[in-house]
């Protein structure tokens, strides 16, 4: 097998890849996506689950004193001016999020409401933050959240 | 015939290795010119000078223990010997010519592009939580509105590769444990924000922006 073949091989699999992420990446680019994983987190030693493995680090620096995660549930959706997006929380409670618009370049004002909690924030893209506290099971619960 | 093509003659004779043809044309050289079959003697006690030589070099080698120190270094289990290559067909037809040509040059495509596809989907599947390589996660709270029995607690990072937390505690002593989990009496990395007694207005130890 000649080096030209293996070139034109190589060029032929990345232009397939580049066509693949691209297209990936223009489906995500419509708009502001908010991603929120709804977390538990316990005291109790345990493995972190590993669809949290990406923000282990992040968590374990966050919440020292809590030794397991494990992932509830996660959600996606799409932001866009007057539209809610609500998470279903455990123990009959939400967390609702309201786009309020751009406050800047790439930050996002945004509304949370937890239970009777409201927030008013100003979120940047891709900064993940936590809201925390809330008691669930000898534990409590954990809400990662992430906007792009 | 030249010097040179009558020794590799000779040669090949004592190896056996000439044609029929060959074998007469050279009988019949050697039965006209008397020098030629000198030159094979001279091969032949060449030939058994060396064999004898050989012998007794090889006699003097302990092969047994050669062999021993061979195993020996082998690790305890040997890979297993991979299956001889199967023979390939003389003929093939064009259609089974075609699909092997196409295995050949755009499997590597193909799974190249699957690979990218796999990758892909693990990166932006709904079930992973991004993380930017970037450090930070300054998220300004511009106002709370607390009217439930929870406190509120809101810590900033102060150093790279922290996090804003956003708190919701059931009693003050839960918070303390839990912002402050060493028990050095602050939270190590995080300057916290209490709201107000009305709940309105946070008053934030440091502008994230």
């Amino acid at each position: 097998m000649t080096i030209s073949t293996w070139i034109r091989r190589a060029g032929l699999a990345l232009l397939a890849s580049l066509a693949l992420v691209s297209g990936a990446s223009a489906a995500q680019a419509a708009g502001v996506t908010l991603k929120v994983a709804v977390v538990h987190a316990t005291k109790q030693p345990g493995p972190t689950d590993p669809d949290l493995a990406r923000i282990r680090g992040q968590l374990e620096k966050a919440f020292a004193g809590y030794k397991s995660f494990k992932q509830l549930a996660n959600h996606q959706f799409q932001l866009e001016p007057g539209k809610k997006a609500s998470v279903k929380l455990p123990g009959n409670k939400n967390a609702d999020f309201a786009y309020q618009g751009v406050a800047g370049k790439g930050v996002h004002k945004v509304g949370l409401k937890v239970g009777n909690n409201e927030f008013d924030l100003r979120i940047p893209e891709r900064r993940l933050f936590f809201q925390a506290g809330l008691p669930y099971q000898g534990g409590m619960l954990v809400l990662a959240i992430y906007l792009r | 015939m030249s010097e040179l093509e009558i020794d590799d003659l000779l040669s090949r004779h004592l190896d056996g290795r000439l044609s029929p043809e060959e074998a007469r044309d050279l009988e019949q050289r050697m039965a006209d010119d008397s020098s030629l079959a000198e030159v094979l003697d001279a091969f032949n006690h060449n030939g058994d000078l060396l064999r004898a030589h050989l012998d007794v070099e090889l006699g003097a080698i302990d092969f047994d223990a050669f062999t021993q120190r061979v195993m020996d270094a082998l690790p305890a289990e040997a890979p297993a010997a991979a299956p001889a290559p199967a023979a390939r067909p003389a003929a093939q037809p064009a259609a089974q010519g075609l699909g092997d040509r196409f295995r050949r040059f755009f499997m590597p495509v193909l799974l190249g592009a699957a690979v990218a596809a796999v990758a892909t989907w693990f990166v932006l599947r709904p079930g992973a939580v991004e993380l930017d390589d970037v450090p930070g996660g300054e998220v300004f709270v511009d106002s709370v509105s607390n009217d439930g029995p929870q406190t509120v607690l809101i810590s900033q990072p102060v150093e790279e590769g922290g996090s804003t937390i956003i708190w919701l505690l059931e009693d003050e002593l839960d918070a303390a444990d839990d912002v402050d989990p060493d028990g050095d009496g602050g939270a190590s990395n995080h300057n916290i924000g209490k709201p107000d007694g009305e709940g309105h207005a946070l008053p934030l130890t440091e502008d994230p922006i």
